[in-house]
C-alpha cells in the first residue's frame, strides 16, 4: 500500500475510534460494560509488523504521537506504548506472516496490553482505587471480546487491500513490459 | 554512521516537531500564568475533532428524532381536526340551548293555550321556505291551523298531521293555507286588525291587509296573532312593520311585515293552540 493510503486508513481509523468513544463513552464508574476502541493499533500493527525495526518504532510512535496530542492528551503515554508494542510486533514477524492465528493472537495480546499497561501504571503510581477483577469485567471483557472480532476483519481487509495492490501493480508491470517489447520491436 | 531512508528521515522530524510542541504546550499549561498554549490546543482539537464528531453524531440524532416528529406531527393534525370538529359542535350545541331557552320562556307565557313541544325532523332543500317536517303529531294534539312557533315568534301553521308528525306550511310559503288574523298595538292602547295574506319574496316581509285604512302604522311596529278566526292564541309576535303602502283605491293600507329572523333556520319549535290539550 502507498504511504499516502496508509496516512488516509489510519486517520479514518482513528475518527471511528473516536466517534465510537462519543457514542458511547467508557463508564469510568465501572458500574456499567465498557467498550475501549483500538482499531487505529490494530491496523498500524497490521500494516508496520513486517517492515524493519526502525521503521515499526518511527511510524508507531509517531501515531502514538498523534493519538495522545490529538484524541487522548496523555503525552507521552500512548506514544511509548505504541512504539514498544510495534518494536515488539517485529520479533515474531515471521510467525505472523506464516500463521495468521499467531498473528491474531498476538494482535489480541497486544490490545490487552494496550490497556493493562496504562491500568497498571496509575494503580502504582497514581494510586487509582480498583481493583483488577473490577476493572477487567467492566472495560476489558467486552472490549476484548468485540476486539477478537475486529481484529479478524481488519485482517481480512488489508489482505483484500494488499491482494488488490498486488495485482494493480502486477498489471502495470505487465502493461509497461507490453510497451517495452512493442517498442523494441518496432526499432 | 548509518543513513535514514526518506521515510525515517521524514518521521523522526515530524516526531521530533511534535513532541517539542507537546512539551511546549505541556510548560504552557503548567504555568498558571498562561493558558493560552491550553486554549489554543483545545480549540484546534475541537475544530478539527469533536466538533465534525459532535455535528455527525448529532446529525444521526436529528434523522432518528425526524421520525418521532413526523408521528407527532400525524397525531396533532389529527388532534387539531377533531378540535374543529369540536368546535362546531360546541357551536351548534349552544345555539340549540339558547333556542331551547328562549322557547322555555315563551312557555311560561302562555299558561291558557295548547303547547307541544317539537323538533324539525326534515326541511327539504328544494322546498326550504315552503313547508318542515315536525316531530309532532296527532297523537300529541296537533290539530291542522295550529300555529307553529319558535323561540322568536310564529313560522308557519300546521298543515296536515300524521300520528307522529306534521307538516308545517311556513308563512314565507307561496300558497299560505289559510290567512292570519293580525293585530298591531299602537301607543295609546287601541288595536290595529288586519289579515297576514301572503309573503312578499321579493321585500322580504309579509303583505299584511289592514282593516282601518285611517290607522297611523309607522315602521317598526309589532305584529302579533289577534286570536280570532283560527286555532291559536292572541298576541303570538310575527314580525316588526318595515313598510306601508295606501292602495289606489285608499280604503285599506297595506303593511309589510319583516317576519322573525330564526325562520330560515331553526331546530326547535312549538306547537301552539287555542284550547288545551285533550281538553
Amino acid at each position: 500500500m502507498k504511504p499516502r493510503q496508509v496516512i488516509i486508513l489510519l486517520l479514518v481509523m482513528a475518527l471511528i475510534d473516536d466517534l465510537i468513544g462519543l457514542c458511547f463513552p467508557v463508564n469510568f464508574q465501572f458500574q456499567g460494560y465498557s467498550f475501549v476502541p483500538h482499531l487505529c493499533f490494530i491496523t498500524l500493527m497490521l500494516l508496520v509488523y513486517e517492515r524493519v525495526w526502525l521503521d515499526r518504532v518511527l511510524i508507531s510512535g509517531f501515531c502514538g504521537i498523534l493519538t495522545d496530542m490529538f484524541f487522548s492528551g496523555t503525552l507521552p503515554v500512548y506514544f511509548i506504548l505504541y512504539a514498544s508494542l510495534g518494536y515488539l510486533s517485529g520479533i515474531f514477524n515471521k510467525a505472523m506472516e506464516d500463521d495468521s492465528r499467531i498473528r491474531f493472537f498476538v494482535l489480541f495480546i497486544f490490545v490487552l496490553l494496550l490497556d493493562m499497561i496504562p491500568f497498571l501504571v496509575n494503580i502504582i503510581f497514581q494510586g487509582m482505587n480498583v481493583s483488577f477483577t473490577s476493572w477487567f469485567i467492566h472495560h476489558e471483557l467486552l472490549t476484548l471480546t468485540l476486539h477478537g472480532v475486529l481484529i479478524l476483519v481488519m485482517m481480512y481487509v488489508l489482505d483484500v487491500l494488499k491482494r488488490f495492490t498486488m495485482i494493480r501493480q502486477h498489471r502495470k508491470q505487465l502493461s509497461q513490459r507490453k510497451k517495452y517489447v512493442k517498442m523494441k520491436t518496432q526499432k | 554512521m548509518r543513513r535514514f531512508t526518506r521515510l525515517q528521515r521524514i518521521l523522526i522530524i515530524a516526531i521530533c516537531i511534535c513532541l517539542a510542541f507537546g512539551c511546549a504546550m505541556f510548560g504552557l499549561r503548567q504555568n498558571s500564568l498562561s493558558n493560552v498554549g491550553y486554549s489554543a490546543w483545545t480549540y484546534i482539537k475541537y475544530g478539527l475533532f469533536d466538533y465534525p464528531l459532535t455535528s455527525i453524531a448529532n446529525a444521526f440524532n436529528d434523522l432518528s428524532n425526524l421520525w418521532h416528529v413526523y408521528d407527532d406531527n400525524e397525531y396533532l393534525n389529527e388532534q387539531l381536526a377533531k378540535q374543529r370538529s369540536y368546535q362546531t359542535l360546541y357551536e351548534d350545541e349552544r345555539n340549540k340551548n339558547a333556542e331551547l331557552e328562549d322557547l322555555l320562556e315563551m312557555q311560561g307565557s302562555l299558561d291558557n293555550a295548547t303547547k307541544i313541544s317539537c323538533t324539525v325532523l326534515q326541511r327539504s332543500a328544494n322546498s326550504w321556505d315552503q313547508t318542515v317536517t315536525i316531530s309532532a303529531g296527532s297523537s300529541q294534539g296537533v290539530e291542522n291551523n295550529m300555529l307553529v312557533v319558535t323561540s322568536q315568534g310564529a313560522v308557519g301553521l300546521v298543515e296536515s298531521t300524521q300520528t307522529a308528525t306534521s307538516t308545517v306550511r311556513l308563512l314565507t310559503s307561496e300558497d299560505l293555507i289559510n290567512d292570519i288574523a293580525i293585530m298591531i298595538s299602537m301607543e295609546d292602547g287601541s288595536n290595529v286588525e288586519g289579515v297576514l295574506q301572503s309573503y312578499d319574496a321579493d321585500r322580504n316581509a309579509y303583505r299584511v291587509s289592514l282593516f282601518d285604512n285611517n290607522a297611523q302604522i309607522s315602521t317598526g311596529e309589532m305584529v302579533a296573532t289577534s286570536g280570532k278566526g283560527g286555532n291559536y292564541p292572541s298576541g303570538i309576535y310575527l314580525g316588526t312593520v318595515t313598510d306601508v303602502t295606501i292602495n289606489d283605491d285608499a280604503i285599506i293600507s297595506t303593511v309589510y311585515v319583516q317576519p322573525v329572523s330564526n325562520i330560515q333556520s331553526f331546530n326547535y319549535c312549538m306547537v301552539i293552540g287555542s284550547g288545551v290539550v285533550g281538553g
